[in-house]
């Protein structure tokens, strides 16, 4: 087997491996850990197209451009074999393969601290209270901000004992405004989120972080939203490991603004919700 | 930090700006090898005027109607500058349409939406035109030997000998290769797939390499330590703007990221704007693939003074 087939071969497996790569990633759902939705069509897309022009490549780019065996190197065959060095495509084929193998979609909490969390929901843009999701955007402009535009009796949902269910994302809205925060103020809630130890907090006032990531594009954009919780004890849960808690919101003034406080009374371990990260 | 949990989070965040990335970089290798095959070599320099300070400014707003991610117009430009277009103009291009582009306007118009998104959007479209036109007037007057890679600019040899990568050193339009002229539709078609898996191969490297240094900025460095940084505004400036470089955003989003950073200053969040769709990690590697690493290294430290310094003012307009 000559050295330009080889490499034409090896080249080929490369550009079938970025097809099976991002194929894998849509079709299992894997793609939810690493893109916002509106990048999946993208990453299918991507998929065919590297499928389309790795047959192209292996199987008819030859026969297409020269059919003589005897050919010195026509501008085609200039082409054919100016990808000479197979280094940066064994680098390439073994950081994504080892990337792969090691992941375990998703961050740890070291990285996580790193990156900062944010608890001021109106700095986030895009974010949304999750009953404005339900509710469709026209519900939007009057009832953050503004009088609501629907009775919230509508759209809190309760658990059997009189607890409301709710997101971080509507406790964080709720602290910077006034009409939603009447909503919540001093009534139990249950909210599901990501346990984060908050090694900083006083002894005789323990808190620990709930949290949720927001990512706008890609998991290396992603940012922590978070909500404190304050507790008698510190639980015992793995940092990042999914809890559902119950409490009573609590909105004290700190530094002059409105914060969240949850008043904890129970927490347990909880399956995370169907959407992991909040887009 | 654990070092099995470092190497899951590095892993993780390198996935997923390979994930993001890849698929555009497919699309503007495929686009790159149509123009390998079926533009006519002197078709660019016909469309552009004839004056070099005039061609310089239509290049940069070339974004606004053919809109390319910063990473999909490395490759385009490659090609282009191989098929005629004039090294100035192929370097304001490459620093203008990340930004100048109607998607990545709207974009920063949504991710500002009550923070003067209008103004926003009216001064990152400036700065990103103003910014690579200056860079494009200024390339005028560097001998080409001085931008472009050392090893593209060797006289063409034979076929077979030819070196990797070869990019024709005069951007003047060379006119079309016989055997590409003589060449059938069939024919064309093998060359540009050929040469589209040739690019992508290539630039996907150095992609991958740009991903893994953000990666590990992602995973080591606390960025709550910049927080301080944002009191005294020109320092907020520069330290947003090396920000951008080691973060590695899409232009298409990174205005959603800015908009996020509410104790820095205005004009910090413009610069961060202005600053890193032309100069951040991934891209160093993918210049890497069209210029000499001297010409990057000024072009970054250039980008970083004019950008700092406008922004600085500009950010008058804010108060």
């Amino acid at each position: 087997m000559s050295g330009a087939l080889v490499k034409r071969w090896f080249c080929g497996f490369c550009l079938i491996g970025w097809a099976v790569v991002l194929l894998h990633f849509h079709a299992s759902g894997r793609l939810e850990y690493y893109l916002a939705p509106s990048f999946h069509w993208i990453v299918l897309a991507g998929g065919i197209l590297a499928v389309i022009l790795a047959f192209a490549y292996v199987v008819l780019g030859r026969s297409w451009i020269c059919a003589d065996p005897d050919c010195s190197g026509c501008a085609a065959h200039i082409e054919d074999t100016r990808f000479r060095s197979w280094l940066p495509l064994l680098a390439v084929v073994l950081l994504v393969g080892g990337a792969i193998a090691v992941t375990e979609d998703r961050f740890s909490i070291q990285t996580i601290l790193n990156t900062g969390f944010i608890e001021n929901a109106s700095s986030v843009p895009g974010l949304r209270p999750s009953f404005i999701q339900e509710k469709g955007d026209s519900a939007l402009d009057d009832s953050i901000f503004g009088e609501p535009a629907f009775d919230p009796k509508a759209y809190l949902r309760k658990t059997p004992d009189g607890a409301i269910i709710v997101e971080i994302v509507d406790l964080m809205f709720a602290s910077e405004d006034a009409f939603l925060r009447a909503d919540f103020v001093n009534e139990p809630v249950e909210v599901i989120g990501q346990f984060v130890p908050m090694p900083d907090a006083s002894p005789q006032d323990p808190r620990y972080r709930l949290s949720r990531l927001f990512m706008w594009c890609c998991a290396a954009d992603s940012r922590p939203l978070a909500i404190t919780v304050a507790t008698k004890d510190i639980p015992d849960f793995e940092p990042m490991s999914w809890v559902k808690i119950r409490g009573v919101a609590r909105f004290p003034v700190e530094n002059g603004k409105h914060t969240v406080v949850i008043e904890q009374h129970s927490i347990e371990s909880s399956p995370p919700p169907e959407e992991e990260f909040l887009f | 930090m654990d070092g099995r949990l470092a190497l899951n989070d590095f892993a993780y965040a390198f996935l997923s700006i390979m994930l993001e990335g890849v698929p555009f970089i497919l699309v503007g290798t495929l686009i790159s090898g149509a123009i390998a095959a079926f533009l006519p070599g002197n078709l660019i320099t016909r469309w552009l005027p004839r004056s070099p300070g005039a061609a310089v400014m239509a290049a940069g707003l070339l974004g606004a109607i053919f809109p390319m991610c910063e990473c999909g117009a490395v490759p385009v430009i490659r090609r282009l500058m191989r098929k005629g277009l004039p090294l100035a103009c192929g370097v304001t291009y490459l620093l203008a349409a990340p930004i100048v582009n109607p998607i990545v306007a709207i974009s920063t118009f949504a991710a500002f939406s009550g923070q003067m998104p209008g103004t926003m959007v009216a001064l990152r479209l400036f700065a990103g035109y103003f910014v690579a036109v200056l860079v494009g007037f200024c390339v005028l007057r560097i001998p080409v030997a001085w931008v472009v890679k050392r090893g593209l600019l060797e006289p063409e040899p034979a076929p077979r000998e030819r070196t990797k990568f070869s990019l024709n050193p005069e951007p003047a339009a060379e006119p079309e290769p016989p055997e590409i002229a003589k060449m059938t539709l069939r024919q064309k078609t093998g060359l540009a797939v050929n040469s589209a898996v040739a690019d992508f191969l290539e630039v996907s490297f150095y992609l991958a390499l740009g991903a893994s240094l953000t990666a590990l900025f992602k995973v080591f460095v606390n960025q709550e330590l910049i927080m301080p940084l944002a009191m005294v505004e020109p320092i907020a400036v520069g330290t947003m703007m090396i920000m951008a470089a080691l973060l590695s955003l899409c232009s298409t989003s990174d205005a959603f990221i800015a908009a996020t950073f509410v104790l820095f200053p205005m004009s910090a969040k413009l610069a961060f704007l202005t600053f890193g769709p032309m100069f951040d990690l991934k891209l160093i590697f993918l210049y890497r693939s069209i210029f000499r690493g001297r010409f990057i290294a000024f072009l970054g430290a250039g980008l970083y003074i004019v950008i700092g310094l406008m922004c600085w003012r500009l950010g008058l307009i804010f108060q």
